[in-house]
């Protein structure tokens, strides 16, 4: 894996933008490790009702089928639901 | 679903969203949407959803979704110059354009030739040719089953997806694992996802149909494409909780996707530069063109990369979200999403959240606006059929995909979002938002994107009302534990039938309730006059009026859903508010040709045998005021009125005329609505009896015309069948009058003049005042109000246990028992109506 990382590094100029992803997606999964554990009793803060990675889920249904039909890029794996989006 | 279980989820929920979504005009190079008749899309969408805990490890979660389309689409771009030719040349479609010798395309001015040449200019721009297409609805219903262990879980889900010309059903597996006490989870996901389409291609007629020759067949008198996909998905992905004060997620998709991927009501357009064309002393290159149903490949891979980030801002007790996803595909597309927001709290149960988004992707390979070829016109072999194009031979092409539908261009689209909150006390939060987005070529990031005919702006406003159902509150509607005293009767069973409105005074100065009503009529059969069946020679010769009918109704479904909200203003008086969601879908058949060409009036030409219609309909504030209650009766009167928000001008697919006038979205008029209700309960047995009525008070609404007034009689009898549980037997009468009017004079192109090109006479064309075509009894105002008597058949039930304690569900069918129509109306077959009532 390192080694994957130093060859992607050394090519950082001729990146394109998936490159980048994959690095910033094995950069942070090597951070999990280096995590502080939080325990239960300390995770108050993170369940206020505005920390949630999607506080709005109905709403974010909605949008997303919108952009689904707007925008080439598709809601990414999860069955979004059916739906045109011809118009 | 959402991946994280690393931060709080609520369980025991019940939302309801709303969502408006307007685009702004496109850039039509002079032409503008009113001139065309055209209206930007719009999108209504309705959400309900429940989440709630059925027992100590299960969860599970049902939405309803609908969402309402309307307005004009692009169907195909092409060289501006093309549609300046194809107006002087008065062409029902653009089929040829002029080039200078270095290919650029001129506007010819046919008034000029000097008798070696005509002025030109030079014109490179491109531009959509629209169409308006009639409101459709979607539906869909989808739900979850959620089981937990201590450190995982397992969901299990599907749902349908329902409009006129596509259906989907589609159903996901997933779960996650949590390691180092719930600080990391691990989530996965599946999907699979068939779709069928069956669309008409009457709007898209002009267009070769290239590969799609064997999907495409008559179906009810309509080319009609039917196709299948397949959607395959499945996701990865990780939460990770970094401190106390901030987490990540990072996550994966692919998504497979097979079978028909094209839009049926897209086109491209083909042009042909023939090198070895003959040029006269004009020095105009002839450009042939040819519109083709887009061409998709078969197959799509797709790829999302994501990362989502929130993170507490201590010193403001603010959340920062930053989420960034890439995505790229097989087709060429790449394109990254950066969404930023700010959730801040500002006391008191106050959140205010401003956010923006950046949106670019690259185009597809086979996207062009329009894609010129160096060669001949291909023409298949074969007879020529003059005044008809010429059938094309793909195998000449190099290419074999293409489209020109502008969102697999390259563009880019930034926007930004404010939306407010409030946290009422009894676990009530309301959120209303809104946002305004730029979608545009020059926005891709790097440059490269489509020219500016393509772009356009959009706004959103939404509200969302979420009752958490766990909330202590609600429990308090209802006596207290299982005590054994002498009310052992929920108090609050609903009596009157789910068909009753206005039934019911709140108990005192600040209760609240919220209700969901959904009512569901439906027509069919044979077209009545009267009280008996018109055959259809009748229905050509009488039910249109002066000209003849050339179609008749053959089935029609209207479905309203209605929110209200009720609000205690005193122990006598109630304010309730109403909103309307409305749709309407009619098909039609022929009428015998030979009867119709008997009566020697042609009727105008067919549109389209289907008439649908949706979206928000009229408003409604009433007040009521008990009069009377003592020794289990009470009488209390209404006094209200709705406003006309419900649009009155839809008009038919791909047509200037008006729908019909059934199937409006409202009464375009203020309305004025009392009522007298008389209720009463003795034991197990409750009856009441209610007298309403509609008085429109205007004389025309927008679209030139007014419903008739209303007045309805009920009376019910329910008997408790247990503690939960009554039923109804109930008879209605109702009366409306006609319609007042018509529908005003429209714009609509017709030859206005002839003019000299050259030696050639042409027709010049011009929009004219005409009056909306009737070709059916539907579009006859005669054809509208009668007398009608139901029975019905009703259950209502108060859930007495567990989260959903307290809520009233109640159905009711109502079976036509005699009609005595107005004209000639499609036979009534029965309504069937659902009620919520929420109390706090």
């Amino acid at each position: 894996m390192n080694l994957h990382l130093i060859h992607s590094v050394r090519n950082l100029r001729m990146l394109d933008h998936r490159h980048a992803l994959a690095v910033a997606l094995l950069c942070s999964a090597s951070l999990l490790g280096a995590c502080t554990t939080v325990s239960p009793w300390e995770r108050g803060t993170l369940a206020k009702p505005h920390m949630a990675l999607t506080p709005n889920p109905g709403q974010s249904a909605l949008r997303s089928h919108l952009e689904i039909s707007r925008e080439a890029a598709s809601g990414g794996g999860t069955a979004a639901g059916g739906g045109c989006g011809c118009n | 679903m959402h991946m994280a279980t690393a931060a709080a989820e609520v369980n025991n929920e019940a939302t309801l969203d709303y969502h408006h979504y307007a685009e702004g005009e496109r850039d039509l190079e002079g032409r503008t949407y009113k001139s065309l008749n055209l209206r930007p899309i719009e999108v209504d969408s309705l959400a309900l959803a429940i989440r709630n805990t059925l027992a100590d490890r299960w969860t599970f979660a049902l939405n309803y979704t609908q969402d309402t389309w309307s307005g004009a689409t692009p169907v195909v771009s092409l060289p501006q110059a093309a549609i300046n030719e194809q107006i002087l040349s008065g062409a029902s479609v653009p089929s040829v354009y002029y080039t200078d010798g270095q290919h650029h395309p001129l506007m010819v001015d046919p008034n000029s030739f000097d008798g070696r040449k005509y002025k030109t200019t030079r014109n490179p721009h491109t531009v959509h040719l629209m169409a308006a297409a009639s409101a459709e609805t979607r539906r869909q219903i989808d739900g979850h089953l959620n089981y937990a262990w201590d450190r995982a879980a397992l969901n299990v889900g599907g749902g349908v997806s329902e409009e006129p010309d596509y259906h989907s059903a589609f159903m996901n597996v997933g779960g996650n694992f949590d390691f180092n006490q719930k600080s990391t989870t691990l989530a996965w996901g599946t999907s699979y996802t068939v779709s069928n389409i069956n669309a008409s291609l009457e709007s898209n007629s002009a267009a070769d149909w290239g590969a799609y020759q064997t999907r495409i067949r008559e179906s009810d008198g309509l080319f009609t494409l039917f196709g299948q996909r397949h959607d395959f998905g499945a996701t990865l992905g990780v939460t990770q909780v970094l401190n106390k004060n901030s987490l990540i997620e990072a996550g994966m998709g692919y998504t497979r996707s097979s079978g028909y991927l094209s839009n049926p009501y897209k086109a491209v357009m083909l042009a042909f530069d023939d090198p070895d064309q003959f040029i006269d002393s004009t020095g105009l290159r002839t450009v042939q063109m040819r519109g083709v149903l887009e061409q998709r490949p078969d197959a799509r891979n797709q790829w999302n990369w994501n990362l989502r980030y929130v993170d507490y801002i201590a010193p403001l007790s603010a959340a920062l979200h930053a989420d960034y996803r890439f995505f790229h595909d097989d087709w060429g597309i790449d394109a990254h999403t950066l969404t930023l927001s700010w959730h801040q709290p500002l006391g008191q149960g106050w959140m205010l959240v401003p956010g923006t988004r950046y949106y670019s992707q690259s185009r597809a390979d086979f996207y062009a606006p329009y894609f010129v070829f160096d060669q001949a016109y291909p023409a298949m072999p074969g007879p020529i059929f003059p005044g008809l194009p010429r059938p094309l031979d793909f195998t000449q092409l190099q290419r074999s995909y293409f489209s020109s539908d502008a969102r697999l261009s390259g563009f880019g689209s930034i926007g930004g979002e404010l939306a407010v909150s409030k946290q009422f006390s009894k676990g009530t939060k309301l959120e209303i938002g809104a946002d305004y987005s730029v979608h545009a070529g020059s926005l891709k990031l790097g440059g490269g994107g489509e020219d500016r005919f393509a772009d356009f702006d959009a706004y959103v406003i939404y509200a969302t009302l979420a009752i958490d159902l766990s909330a202590p509150a609600l429990s308090s509607v209802l006596p207290d534990g299982d005590s054994s005293g002498p009310t052992k009767v929920p108090p609050r069973l609903r009596r009157a039938p789910s068909g009753v409105m206005f039934d019911h005074l709140s108990a005192k100065r600040g209760d609240f309730e919220f209700g969901y009503r959904y009512d569901y009529a439906m027509q069919g059969g044979s077209v009545q006059h009267g009280t008996r069946s018109a055959g259809d020679s009748e229905l050509v010769t009488k039910a249109c009026g002066k000209t003849g009918c050339s179609l008749t109704p053959r089935d029609s479904d209207s479905h309203i859903s209605m929110v209200d909200f009720m609000i205690g203003l005193s122990d006598r008086a109630t304010l309730l508010v109403t909103g309307q969601f409305v749709n309407h879908d009619v098909g039609l058949r022929d009428l015998d040709p030979n009867l119709v060409n008997a009566i020697g009036i042609q009727p105008p030409p067919r549109v389209s045998y289907t008439r649908n219609s949706g979206g928000i309909g009229d408003t409604g504030l009433y007040w009521l005021y008990g009069l009377f209650a003592g020794a289990g009766q009470e009488v209390h009167a209404g006094l209200g009125f709705t406003a006309p928000t419900g649009s009155v001008e839809q008009r038919m697919a791909g047509s200037r005329d008006f729908t019909s006038y059934g199937s409006q979205l409202g009464s375009g008029t203020w309305d004025f609505h009392p009522s007298l209700t008389y209720t009463g309960e003795l034991q197990r047995l409750a009856w009441g009896a209610q007298l309403a009525g509609i008085k429109r008070m205007e004389h025309h609404n927008d679209a030139g015309y007014a419903l008739g007034d209303t007045v309805q009689a009920t009376t019910w009898g329910s008997v408790r069948m247990t503690d939960w549980l009554s039923l109804s037997l109930r008879g209605q009468y109702t009366a409306q009058g006609g319609i007042h009017g018509q529908y005003d004079l429209h714009a609509a192109p017709q030859v206005i003049d002839q003019r000299l090109v050259g030696t050639e006479t042409q027709d010049v064309y011009g929009y004219v005042d005409t009056p909306n075509a009737i070709n059916s009894p539907l579009d006859a105002p005669d054809n509208y109000g009668g007398q009608t008597w139901d029975v019905g058949f009703g259950m209502n039930a108060v859930i007495p246990s567990g989260l959903l304690r307290g809520n009233r569900v109640g159905v009711e069918w109502l079976e036509p028992l005699a009609t005595h129509f107005n004209g000639y109306q499609l036979e009534r077959q029965g309504r069937l109506l659902l009620s919520w009532d929420l109390p706090f």
